[in-house]
């Protein structure tokens, strides 16, 4: 069954329907939610709140729009907002805090890589991270992360761009640090 | 394949390596939308459960819950002096502009613990105390909601489940108990 019947069956009010539509995009929105925030706990509230706010929306998403990209929408902004909140912790990395929280230890490779991408991550803002993630990460096209995002095409490349540029300067020197 | 696209694969890679504990995760996050749709079952009443239903300016918003405020304080003070018993009094939404800061009062004779549970909370009765007034009867609680439906009631001592007779009621009580809805603000776009 596709996207688009899951939401029609869930207007109609299956939450059955809903819970599928969770279970295939829920790893997708920790993960990024994760990578935004460097924080699992954090991002695993973040995810709540955007599926929780997509499920009291649903009335308002369109056919025409495919749900993946609806729900990414609802959970950039949200991400935004957790971290911008007064309180909220300046962004940090997974292996700065609660170790192994949002890493993987049954793959030391797997360990290693994801440990080294948080790390050349440190210190890029918000605003290149969200892009870089989509764009990278997610694998997707710049006029889609541009209705996510709400920024123009030309904007998004410019920031893929330093922030790659950056985060693999940073992931050559820590990959040499590793080899010594 | 150069070594950018290389780079980009390590990276891709590194990035989609699976989150421990998402299963868990996804869980929870199941669990907790099950939640969510008792107060949003659709049929007959959903339009008081629906935060789409009703749509107004804030400001519109604004005096109209002042205007409910005034005629339930008044009205609950009138009925609260006929009656000397335990009762919810009130529950305020202060709504200055912008504000999501929502003042719960609950009247309460002889209780010694009183708490708010809801679906911002949890349902957690540890995760809400109220405080107690001067006056000993009243014991209130400010919090920030975000902008939407809320189904919520208070616990008087631990045990006692109790509704606010000053809101609407959920159309489906949860677990055998009822609850009451509060909308918070305007229905923020996306």
């Amino acid at each position: 069954m596709t996207d688009a019947e899951l939401v029609a069956r869930a207007v109609a009010g299956d939450v059955g329907a809903f819970e599928d539509l969770v279970a295939r995009h829920h790893a997708a929105c920790l993960r990024f939610a994760a990578h935004m925030l460097g924080d699992r706990i954090e991002a695993e509230d973040v995810v709540q709140e955007t599926l929780l706010r997509a499920y009291r929306s649903l009335g308002t998403y369109q056919e025409r729009q495919q749900f993946r990209p609806w729900l990414f929408r609802i959970l950039v902004n949200r991400c935004r907002t957790a971290a911008g909140r007064a309180h909220a912790r300046r962004l940090r990395t997974a292996v700065e805090l609660t170790p192994g929280a949002a890493i993987v230890r049954d793959a030391t490779d797997g360990f290693e890589l994801r440990s080294r991408l948080s790390r050349a991550m440190e210190g890029l803002d918000a605003v290149h991270r969200e892009a870089f993630v989509l764009k990278l990460g997610e694998g997707l096209e710049y006029e889609e992360i541009a209705r996510i995002t709400g920024a123009s095409v030309p904007a998004l490349k410019m920031r893929v761009k330093r922030a790659r540029d950056q985060i693999r300067a940073r992931w050559e020197e820590l990959e040499h640090d590793e080899r010594r | 394949m150069n070594g950018d696209d290389r780079w980009d694969d390590d990276v891709r890679v590194a990035y989609q390596l699976p989150i421990e504990g998402e299963e868990q995760a996804r869980n929870r996050a199941i669990r907790r939308l099950r939640s969510e749709s008792v107060t949003r079952r659709r049929g007959m009443g959903a339009w008081w459960v629906d935060p789409d239903a009703l749509r107004m300016p804030p400001a519109l918003a604004a005096a109209c819950v002042l205007a409910v405020l005034v005629i339930g304080a008044w009205s609950g003070a009138a009925w609260m002096a006929t009656r000397g018993g335990r009762a919810p009094l009130l529950s305020i939404a202060t709504l200055p502009s912008g504000s999501t800061a929502v003042t719960f009062v609950f009247r309460a004779p002889g209780a010694t613990r009183v708490s708010l549970v809801g679906d911002f909370n949890g349902w957690d009765p540890d995760a809400t105390p109220l405080a107690r007034a001067t006056t000993g009867e009243i014991w209130t609680a400010q919090i920030p909601l975000e902008h939407g439906l809320h189904a919520y009631a208070f616990v008087i001592d631990g045990r006692d489940w109790e509704p606010d007779p000053s809101a609407p009621l959920a159309p489906v009580a949860t677990f055998g108990r009822r609850n009451s809805l509060l909308v918070v603000g305007e229905d923020q776009a996306l």
